[in-house]
């Protein structure tokens, strides 16, 4: 197939796409449905680790928290009304829907109808939502919609292959029904098709689809021009967009999905621009590409492509922003200054023409949330020294316990780099052999502490893991005698000795329990030169986040 | 950032400590051990007539000085001139190991080297311009020599740490089959710490031990034979006391059985005849058995008796009360001979001139 045919095909798949949509909604006659008559909810999920074999991503927190702002700004989400669950399980997603599902069944209770609004950033495949190690069916989301007592239920879904929502069920369109105001059912958006990947962008600092979404809820989707963001408008104008960004990436061509089963004669309004009262004014005489970096919340605001004719509002919160200006050959870029319930006037002219090289938000945007995981734990188990004179009258077996801290995925992925602290301790006797042929016992009191590093390799599945790998201890020791050498000082040593760290750890949701085992060459030069052997059995439990 | 976390982690624990460092050795406490254990203990060294500790006594009425008029029955006046005698060797040339198995007891050594160990300097308690100090060297596998030394503090600032002293009390012991116990020899040597320190004393003490056990006292036993040449210590020099010249011989096995043998001189007829002033020699042999009853005979000679000699004999049972007293010197209305010697439980001494 040639590339000419691909294209047209592609562009006919598109046109098909929007006339469907176009339809659609035509069919359900939009009413001027006030925003706030719903009561909205929602449940915002992000998560950057997909677990084994997936490759961690960059920004599908920051775009659930970009998701959540513009909610929360325009779209009359109350803060108490949003459950947001960032780089948690699957466990912690279906607790937040327990909840939310209470939330709504009261609202209702109350006489209000309600909006449900899910948005999952993040890993997907063969059907589910990964969450870390654990998994969450994008069946089992579905189910849960269906089964909301709420009378819209929303999904917008950013992960690879989540058109899988769209395609298992749904895109049936119920009979409309007699009441403008009595709009009932469930819209799933998803940001690519069953078989595409999901794409993220160091330029924008995040996800085109959520980019674009958040974009359009700002303001940019707002075709009308009557300050309201519409479910209809919002979606064409994300697919529009991520369409014609992703068509010329490595990843390749992007397509949301959309999937609904909706009954009733509503338009459904998402968010106000004009309920912020704030934000950026971009005269009808501006036309071209603009990109509004907030400086407060490091993040991007908003895209919009603007043509002359058509003033366009994008409403954001009082700060200081970033506003870039793609050309041909350079850019334009400026500092502005949002006040609070004004509208702060975009003009090129105060805008510095700067060189791509120069791009400032370039630069910002590329803050990278953290990548790895910080691990602590607690321990506890034995240690001993293989030899048996070592054992015991040098260096006597003894409990330990112990605490470490481990970076997980700091310095590569599935490698852990750790310290740690063991304390062992105890009373024992030591036996020594007169020159005179007195064996002579003394009571001893000792203390060891261990300060290791270790570098492991960690392979983790959705319920257990392994790792293991070499870890380099600072031993030091120390014994104080009892009589007849009570008044003795204590004697001392410290050495450093490698060794090899084993263990096997079954996950529970954040928290691990784990065995593990140790073993460790010491170098020993005091009373004569000796290459001793120690080793442990720990058990414990540990924390990651 | 990442990388230089990693390498803190992975470099700090190889900068605070290079490998092997300390002291935590068993051959030290081996050494540390031998030392301590050399040194006599003063419970083994110490003279008990008739397991008896002078110390126990004192000097209360009921103690030492509490013989008024010795009659049968009462406490054995010999028993308790035995005890005096015991009393002060424990207290002079005994004090010294006493204090020396404190000083390794309950101050670990300033210095440690291979076969030697040295404890102090402290000043001294007699005189602020000395230092001493108390040093023992492993001169062979089981044979150790100890020293206390003196020096003046004045000398501290010009000379080494082993430098400038003087051997006040030198000795050697040998420790033998149980921990504390052994043989050896212990010289006061006055003359010396004179030499540094000149109100130390004169003359010299020297002491023979054997604290080991053998075949007949398997716990071990103390023997000691103390001779005293032209001595007089710190207080005796003080007091313008006589030097004294003198030889003690001590046994006491490990049934608490035991002899206490020693001659000193004094004038007999000081009392009775001032024209009579020759010192007469005085020997003592006292012996007891393992339940505490006794025997002391006293033989007198020499001086003015001419070769002329009596002997004077008291015998104590197990609760240390006179039995039996004979006193040839006695004059009337008292008697020359008290009780029966049948009811003594041991017989009379052989002396060995």
């Amino acid at each position: 197939m040639s590339a000419s045919s691909t294209k047209r095909r592609s562009l006919w798949t598109a046109f098909v796409l929007v006339l469907f949509c176009h339809q659609f909604f035509a069919a359900h006659a939009l009413a001027n449905w006030p925003a706030g008559d719903m009561k909205p909810f929602a449940l915002i999920v992000g998560n950057n680790d997909g677990g084994p074999g997936m490759q961690r991503l960059m920004y599908a927190k920051r775009d659930a928290r970009k998701f959540e702002d513009v909610f929360v700004q325009l779209g009359h989400l109350k803060k108490d009304d949003v459950w947001t669950v960032l780089e948690g399980d699957a466990d912690q997603v279906r607790q937040a829907m327990s909840k939310m599902d209470l939330a709504i069944g009261r609202a209702k209770d109350s006489g209000q109808r309600v909006l449900l609004i899910f948005y999952y950033s993040g890993h997907a495949v063969d059907g589910t939502l990964k969450l870390g190690n654990t998994s969450l069916y994008m069946s089992d989301v579905k189910l849960w919609l269906k089964n909301s007592s709420a009378d819209v239920r929303i999904a917008f879904v950013d992960a690879c292959q989540s058109g899988e929502m769209t395609r298992m069920k749904g895109g049936t369109l119920a009979p409309s029904m007699v009441s403008v105001d009595d709009t009932k059912g469930q819209i799933i958006v998803t940001s690519s098709a069953a078989s595409e990947g999901s794409q993220e962008s160091d330029e924008i600092g995040g996800s085109f689809f959520t980019h674009f979404l958040v974009s359009g809820l700002r303001g940019d989707a707002d075709v009308s021009g009557d300050g309201i963001v519409s479910l209809r408008e919002i979606y064409e104008y994300a697919y529009n967009r991520t369409v014609n960004r992703t068509a010329n990436t490595r990843g390749g061509t992007q397509h949301p999905t959309y999937g609904y089963s909706l009954a009733g004669r509503g338009e459904i309004p998402l968010t106000t621009t004009y309920m912020l009262e704030s934000g950026l004014l971009f005269p009808s005489e501006l036309s071209g590409s603009y990109l509004v970096y907030n400086l407060g919340s490091e993040r991007v605001a908003a895209e919009l492509n603007k043509k002359k004719g058509e003033e366009r509002f994008i409403a954001v919160p009082e700060g200081d922003y970033l506003v870039k200006k793609r050309r041909e050959h350079d850019l334009l870029l400026g500092r502005l200054h949002v006040r609070h319930r004004k509208k702060t006037q975009v003009m090129d002219e105060e805008l510095q023409p700067t060189s791509f090289d120069d791009d400032m938000i370039k630069g910002l945007v590329l803050i990278h949330e953290r990548t790895w995981k910080i691990g602590f734990s607690l321990r506890m188990g034995a240690e001993a020294f293989f030899d048996s004179p070592t054992r015991d009258d040098l260096f006597y077996s003894s409990p330990q316990v112990g605490i470490e801290i481990a970076f997980i995925d700091l310095i590569a992925r599935n490698f852990s780099l750790t310290m740690d602290l063991m304390f062992a301790g105890g009373e024992d006797d030591t036996q020594v052999e007169l020159d005179t042929g007195v064996m002579q016992t003394v009571p001893t009191s000792f203390f060891r502490l261990q300060v290791g590093a270790g570098v492991y390799y960690r392979l983790d599945w959705s319920w257990f893991g392994l790792y293991g790998g070499p870890r380099l201890v600072l031993l030091m020791a120390s014994r104080k005698f009892g009589a007849p050498m009570e008044n003795y000082e204590a004697q001392t040593f410290g050495s450093l000795s490698p060794g090899l760290a084993m263990g096997i750890t079954l996950h529970l949701g954040s928290w691990d329990v784990f065995m593990e085992g140790r073993v460790n060459y010491l170098y020993y030069n005091i009373d004569t030169d000796a290459s001793l052997g120690f080793g442990g059995g720990y058990f414990g439990v540990a924390y990651r986040h | 950032m990442r990388w230089f976390v990693t390498l803190f982690i992975l470099v700090f624990p190889a900068i605070i400590c290079v490998p092997g460092c300390g002291d935590y050795s068993n051959e030290q406490l081996e050494e540390d051990l031998e030392f301590l254990s050399a040194v006599p203990a003063k419970e083994v060294m110490e003279l008990r007539v008739a397991d008896t500790n002078p110390r126990v006594l004192g000097d209360s009425e009921q103690g030492l000085n509490s013989i008024q008029e010795p009659l049968l029955g009462q406490l054995a006046e010999f028993y308790v001139s035995s005890l005096k005698v015991t009393a002060g060797i424990n207290q002079g040339v005994l004090g010294f190991l006493d204090s020396v198995d404190k000083i390794v007891h309950f101050f670990p050594p300033v210095l440690r080297e291979k076969d030697r160990r040295v404890w102090g300097p402290w000043p001294s308690d007699d005189n602020p311009d000395v230092d001493v100090r108390f040093s023992m060297l492993k001169q062979a596998p089981g044979q150790f020599g100890i020293f206390f030394q003196l020096r003046l503090v004045s000398r501290a600032e010009t000379m080494g740490f082993d430098e400038g002293w003087t051997d006040c009390i030198h000795g050697q012991v040998s420790p033998q089959g149980l921990v504390k116990r052994g043989t050896g020899t212990l010289v006061v040597d006055l003359q010396s710490c004179a030499e540094v320190d000149e109100n130390s004393g004169q003359g010299t003490a020297t002491v023979l031990f054997d604290t080991a056990p053998d075949a007949e006292n398997r716990d071990g036993k103390t023997e000691l034979s103390i001779d005293f040449v032209d001595f007089l210590g710190r207080d005796g020099l003080k007091n313008g006391d006589l030097p004294l010249t003198a030889n003690y011989y001590y046994l006491e096995r490990s049934d608490k059985s035991g002899k206490f043998d020693f001659r000193t001189w004094s004038d007999v007829h000081a009392e009775t005849d001032p024209q009579l002033d020759a010192l007469e020699q005085w020997d003592w042999a006292v012996r007891w058995t393992d339940d505490g009853c006794g025997r002391a005979d006293l033989r007198i000679s020499g001086g003015d008796l001419g070769n002329f000699e009596a002997t004077a004999s008291e015998c104590w049972n197990s609760d240390h009360k006179r039995v039996y007293f004979s006193n040839p010197f006695a004059s009337a209305p008292d008697p020359t001979e008290e009780g029966s010697e049948a009811d003594c439980c041991l017989p009379a001494a052989v002396f060995n001139d």
